[in-house]
């Protein structure tokens, strides 16, 4: 008798398929995993720089900033990478990597990254972590002397702890070192003052870091509802509180101001110094006693509880950097005290901003208190690790990045990152930024910048994550009225004597 | 004899990466626990001197009881809950089974991204419970940044993410229970709801008892909510002991203080784990 021929079974059908795709995936990510990247040339926009696209991603985004801004083609970027009396491929063929903050710009520093291979033979890999990661990442890479970042986007209010444990490189050898840095081509001077200032270490004044950004505190407020409820543009704090009184109508959909109320020593400690210095505070003495307990102290505590708690968003005290840039984007909010780019991201419809609100944000310098203006100032920074095994690569590629016609690509896009003067005064810049569409950003933001910011506006000590922490949960319960202002500032006083104390600064 | 020496030869090797993955970074733990190590100062050999100092601690005794708050509500309610969504979906159809997998969807998701998630839900402005209450002309409630409200908030997302875990689990233990009691008890004249009290949750607490053990391990370790929603705030009113020890050690940068900190944790995990199990394994001796 003959055998029956046997049957597929269904499920072993099944299995087979599943097994064949796995297979053919596998194979497929390791042919375009280990291919190299291509080299494109992009057609279809007159002037555009030649973009390095791999097959296996997306297609690098084609950079606006340098569709738009006529002059920057990549021929020019060589040209003048080619002015610098130095050898841009001095350090062919190494490679370093970077950690920086995930954020939207990033695609447009890859581009960079890649301009920057093609010039210098060095290819610069760029880790993007979320903010709370990278912070972790870099202390345990800096702490453990591992090296597995050359270099990073760093916090400058850590550059007092990191360079007490040597973990970063000081940069001004690499700044006067003529076979590194044309200093005529750099023109490290060109950065915004306060700016630089926040990559020297207070203690030992060694630079450690040059700047990314610059970000002082703006004052941003709804031109159309201040023309409509006949108020005046705040120049003082009182004139502060008047407007927000005027401008909080919750019942039409929007607060009279937005000032941060979440703990974090970056949060409403990012705000709330600028007022304590405004009313003459300070947060030590100089034997390094807490005294923001004073009266001044109590005066700025008392100006931005009222503004939060009578004209503020319900919810403000939970709300942070994420919640003040929606309120923005949904022009939820009259007026907000916070990071200059608040409204113009507001303005973009590709970064959140709710197409009803555009262009109806202006600006104004920061409040004058009875002793000066809030003087907020912050400034990611790039810096150097002192492990790093390609030290004078990643020179090459900071200075690079934080170059004019570089910088002025990214600044171009975003109207944030690279602090020069010389592309606040540049033509296309000015033509997009200065455009009314922004209203007066630019004035605004460079008399702030240049006048008015103060990059020791909180101590810049190794001790100052823990004491703004403790100083920001008491003005979180003093807005979640928990406490009074008084008791609040006291407990946070009493809180950072024991800090300091712990520290052994008395 | 030559036979077990084979075998412990082929798993050295996994016991020896297992041991160095495990044991070396608890003994390390420990050793920093007996320093004074704080990045960018001298350390030196302070034996139990942090314990004492976390023991003194009032954030860290704030701390300890946010998080016994927090485990304790949120598993009996997840441990309830899940045991009714189970007696429910116990059933052989096929809208039961849908329902079931259903339930499994916040069990799949990130974290991280449901707790932000919920953050939007309940924020006064921009969440939809307040634009509910708004609706129905009930004002507004700031769940998040209300001191009283906060960690109940907190723990409804826990609960929301992790009660269909429960219920898979007594699920399970209700599929692998004999029927044979439950069809003797139906004979008997018992109703069904005296045949659930009396005869499938006895047998079925083994089962419990199991969910329960791991939801413990994993509850007291709450960290991801913290960090996506209120950050420890309002105040120190949501800030658990583990968060406490990541911001000491992360943010702070007092590295011993918090791997006693850590330290503790662990042991407190320990013991009441270990009093789980035991709970458990009587609860399994049932006749």
């Amino acid at each position: 008798m003959s055998e029956e021929p046997k049957k597929v079974d269904r499920r072993k059908f099944i299995y087979a398929g599943l097994g064949a795709v796995a297979v053919a995936a596998v194979g497929a990510a390791a042919y375009y995993g280990t291919r190299p990247p291509e080299l494109v040339t992009t057609q279809t926009v007159a002037q555009t720089v030649t973009q390095v696209q791999t097959v296996t991603s997306m297609a690098l985004p084609t950079s606006t900033a340098v569709q738009s801004v006529a002059n920057y083609p990549f021929s020019d970027l060589l040209a003048r990478a080619k002015e610098a009396s130095i050898d841009w491929t001095q350090s062919k063929g190494e490679n370093i990597t970077m950690a920086c903050l995930d954020w939207a710009g990033i695609e447009d520093i890859r581009v960079q990254a890649a301009v920057f291979t093609q010039i210098t033979g060095i290819s610069v890999l760029l880790d993007r972590l979320p903010e709370e990661e990278l912070r972790a990442k870099l202390q345990l890479d800096i702490t453990s002397g591992a090296g597995v970042f050359d270099c990073y986007w760093l916090d400058p209010m850590t550059i007092a702890t990191y360079a007490k444990i040597k973990g970063l490189e000081p940069l001004q050898q690499y700044i006067d070192d003529p076979k590194l840095t044309d200093k005529g081509w750099f023109q490290y001077e060109d950065l915004f003052g306060p700016a630089r200032g926040m990559g020297v270490n207070p203690g030992d004044k060694v630079l450690y870091a040059i700047p990314f950004s610059a970000e002082p505190c703006i004052l941003t407020y709804r031109n159309d509802l201040v023309q409509q409820y006949n108020v005046k543009v705040p120049d003082t704090t009182d004139d502060l509180v008047e407007a927000a009184k005027a401008l909080h109508h919750p019942d039409k959909g929007y607060a009279g101001i937005l000032l941060r109320g979440q703990r974090g020593n970056g949060q409403n400690m990012w705000v709330w110094p600028g007022f304590l210095n405004a009313f003459g505070g300070r947060i030590f003495d100089e034997k390094w006693k807490p005294v923001f307990n004073g009266p001044e102290g109590k005066a700025a505590l008392d100006l931005y509880v009222n503004l939060d708690t009578n004209y503020g968003p319900e919810g403000i005290v939970n709300w942070g950097a994420a919640e003040s840039q929606l309120a923005t984007n949904e022009g939820k909010v009259a007026m907000n005290f916070d990071f200059y780019g608040r409204g113009l991201f507001a303005d973009d419809p590709t970064l959140g901003g709710n197409p009803e609100v555009k262009g109806k944000w202006s600006f104004a310098v920061p409040p004058m208190g009875p002793v000066k203006r809030a003087d907020n100032f912050y400034a990611w920074m790039y810096a150097m690790s002192s492990a790093s095994k390609h030290k004078k690569a990643t020179w090459l590629w900071l200075q690079w990045a934080s170059s004019r016609e570089v910088g002025l690509n990214f600044q171009y896009q975003y109207g944030y990152g690279c602090p020069r003067n010389w592309i606040f005064q540049n033509a296309d810049f000015k033509k997009k930024w200065a455009s009314p569409q922004f209203n007066n950003f630019i004035d605004v933001y460079t008399e702030t910048a240049n006048k008015y910011s103060n990059p020791e506006f909180r101590p810049r000590i190794p001790e100052y994550p823990e004491v703004g922490d403790a100083i920001s949960i008491e003005i979180q319960n003093a807005i979640a009225k928990t406490k009074d202002t008084q008791k609040a500032l006291d407990d946070a006083a009493r809180a950072v004597t024991e800090i300091m104390s712990k520290a052994g600064y008395y | 004899m030559r036979e077990q020496r084979t075998a412990y030869l082929l798993l050295a090797p996994t016991i020896c990466v297992l041991a160095a993955l495990l044991l070396y970074p608890f003994f390390y733990n420990v050793y920093l626990s007996v320093m004074n190590y704080t990045v960018g100062r001298e350390s030196s050999f302070i034996g139990i001197d942090n314990y004492i100092e976390v023991f003194l601690d009032p954030t860290f005794q704030n701390a300890l009881i946010v998080t016994f708050l927090f485990a304790a509500v949120a598993l009996s309610v997840e441990t309830l809950l899940g045991l009714l969504l189970a007696i429910l979906f116990n059933r052989e159809s096929k809208l039961s089974r849908a329902a079931l997998m259903l339930l499994l969807l916040p069990l799949v998701m990130t974290p991280v991204v449901s707790a932000a998630t919920w953050k939007i839900l309940y924020d006064p402005v921009f969440g939809f419970f307040n634009s509910v209450l708004r609706q129905l002309s009930l004002g507004t409630i700031d769940f998040l940044g209300n001191p009283v409200l906060a960690l109940p908030s907190l723990v409804l997302i826990d609960v929301w993410q992790w009660t269909p875990f429960m219920t898979l689990v007594i699920v399970a233990g209700l599929k692998a229970l004999p029927k044979s009691p439950m069809e003797s008890a139906s004979v008997d004249g018992a109703s069904n709801a005296q045949t659930l009290a009396f005869v499938t949750l006895p047998m079925l607490r083994p089962y419990i008892f199991v969910g329960i053990v791991f939801r413990l391990i994993e509850v007291i370790r709450v960290f991801d909510i913290i960090v996506a929603t209120t950050d420890g705030g309002p105040g120190i009113a949501t800030q658990t002991l583990n968060f406490y020890a990541f911001i000491m050690g992360f943010r702070y940068f007092h590295v011993s203080y918090s791997a006693t900190l850590a330290v503790l944790l662990m042991l407190v995990t320990l013991v009441i784990a270990q009093f789980a199990f035991k709970m458990a394994t009587r609860a399994s001796r049932y006749e």
